[in-house]
């Protein structure tokens, strides 16, 4: 039976991802920090995370949504919420 | 489900009918002359040909995806890969983004319009500086003020820009260098301050026009933004996924006319006392010519159904970007040294599609670009 995870979990591995991906540091990505500044990366990495994401957390995102909430703690939010959906 | 039913095979006839006769005829002459009639796009647009896969609300057909790729693979029949192009910008390459992202308002002066083929649209994202690193490469700027965006810069290499009433502009509104500083606007030619800077003379495809545009202190309402704001290289990402895999589609059917007129050439051609199709070697070398065009049609069409159906396979697409089209590429560099002395002739249209289609790995993505995202897909 699969546990249904936890914020603090989905955050830190998302956090994991960013630093392997788009070598932003750790400390770095903090829950206010946005896509449009701190989080900025280049066209082919944010495809990379992406998928990375989705399998990570075996979901399907919406890149337009994703850009949206721009903020990292709205992202973890959102791939919380798709994460629980889909261990339910 | 397959991509093709009976209808599709109607369809297939209806078009393949009106291309023979409004275009095969004209190859020589348009090719010898560079030149891409701007009526043809009415034409087109009279005869439903331009929004087959558009709601009829918006002047479309309504009709399944797979009547876009029957399009896509008649039209090569016209012996013009330059028109292919000319007329698949203007169904697939800014269109669908008029229906997805616009308002209603700009879905009636544009996307209607453009798929009646009374108004003639463009895309431009490369500039100068660059393409494949659009978001660092763009230049072009639109700063607000008021209702309008002001947008200065150039854009090139845009398929139908010389000809087109207006144009779907892929612009700067942000400083910083991420993917969410970009915007769409839609920028009617007609507007003080655009102008075609350069007709661009290429290597190939002579039949459809190619231009280098300028924008100076150009005035675009607001509401002429298309999508949302600073998301404008996202919406092109997705939109551009589609111009691919029809594009897929319609240079593997090249390849597979460069092959049968190959074939038909072998049969006919006497040496060594024996037609060239009787020679083990040439026999070979047609045999894998053939596995490599089936191969890639069956790849392109299950991915083009699978897009049919909603669900779009983006690494799939990459991969027909760059394996599909490098595939076409050296099939008909092959069937020119089968063609001999006459595939070497201009009058032969075998060595037309050689130039033209050189431009396959560079277009709408180059393939190092495409192998790169491959790469980001598989997580390297």
């Amino acid at each position: 039976m699969s546990t249904e995870p936890t914020r603090c979990d989905i955050r830190s591995r998302l956090i994991v991802l960013i630093n392997e991906i788009a070598g932003i540091p750790a400390d770095k990505v903090i829950d206010t920090a946005t896509i449009d500044a701190e989080l900025t990366m280049e066209s082919v990495a944010f495809v990379e995370l992406q998928v990375a994401i989705e399998d990570e957390f075996n979901i399907r995102t919406d890149t337009i949504r994703i850009v949206e909430l721009n903020q990292f703690g709205a992202i973890v939010d959102y791939v919380l919420e798709l994460a629980v959906e889909a261990v339910a | 489900m397959s991509l093709f039913g009976d209808d599709h095979k109607a369809f297939r006839l209806r078009v393949r009918a009106f291309v023979e006769e409004q275009l095969l005829p004209h190859a020589d002459d348009w090719e010898s002359r560079r030149e891409f009639p701007r009526g043809l796009i009415r034409r087109f647009g009279i005869e439903g040909l331009l929004g087959l896969t558009y709601p009829e609300i918006w002047g479309g057909q309504g009709l399944d995806f797979g009547h876009n790729v029957v399009l896509a693979e008649e039209l090569p029949r016209g012996r013009m890969m330059g028109v292919t192009l000319s007329i698949l910008a203007q169904t697939n390459f800014f269109p669908r983004l008029l229906e997805t992202l616009g308002t209603e308002e700009q879905k009636r002066n544009f996307l209607i319009p453009s798929l009646r083929g009374e108004k003639v649209g463009a895309f431009a994202a490369t500039e100068p500086s660059g393409g494949s690193d659009t978001v660092r490469a763009v230049k072009c700027t639109a700063v607000e003020d008021g209702d309008f965006w002001v947008l200065n810069g150039e854009k090139k290499y845009i398929t139908n820009g010389p000809i087109a009433d207006f144009v779907i502009v892929l612009a700067r509104t942000r400083p910083n260098p991420s993917p969410t500083s970009l915007t769409l606007l839609i920028v009617p030619t007609d507007l003080p301050g655009f102008r075609v800077k350069e007709t661009l003379r290429k290597l190939g495809l002579h039949t459809s026009p190619t231009g280098w545009l300028a924008f100076d202190d150009v005035r675009v309402p607001k509401k002429f933004t298309l999508g949302k704001p600073h998301l404008g290289y996202f919406h092109f990402a997705r939109n551009i996924l589609e111009e691919r895999l029809v594009g897929g589609a319609a240079a593997v059917s090249m390849a597979s006319l460069v092959l049968e007129d190959t074939i038909r050439h072998l049969r006919q051609r006497i040496a060594f006392e024996r037609p060239l199709s009787k020679l083990q070697v040439v026999r070979h070398r047609i045999s894998e010519m053939a596995a490599e065009v089936e191969v890639s049609r069956r790849f392109v069409y299950s991915v083009c159904e699978s897009f049919r159906d909603n669900y779009v396979e983006e690494k799939e697409i990459c991969m027909i970007k760059f394996h599909v089209f490098e595939m076409v590429q050296r099939v008909v560099e092959r069937c020119i040294q089968l063609h001999g002395g006459s595939g070497f002739m201009e009058e032969n249209w075998v060595s037309r599609v050689y130039r033209d289609v050189r431009v396959l790995t560079i277009g709408g993505g180059t393939s190092e670009l495409m192998k790169d995202l491959v790469a980001a897909y598989l997580r390297l």
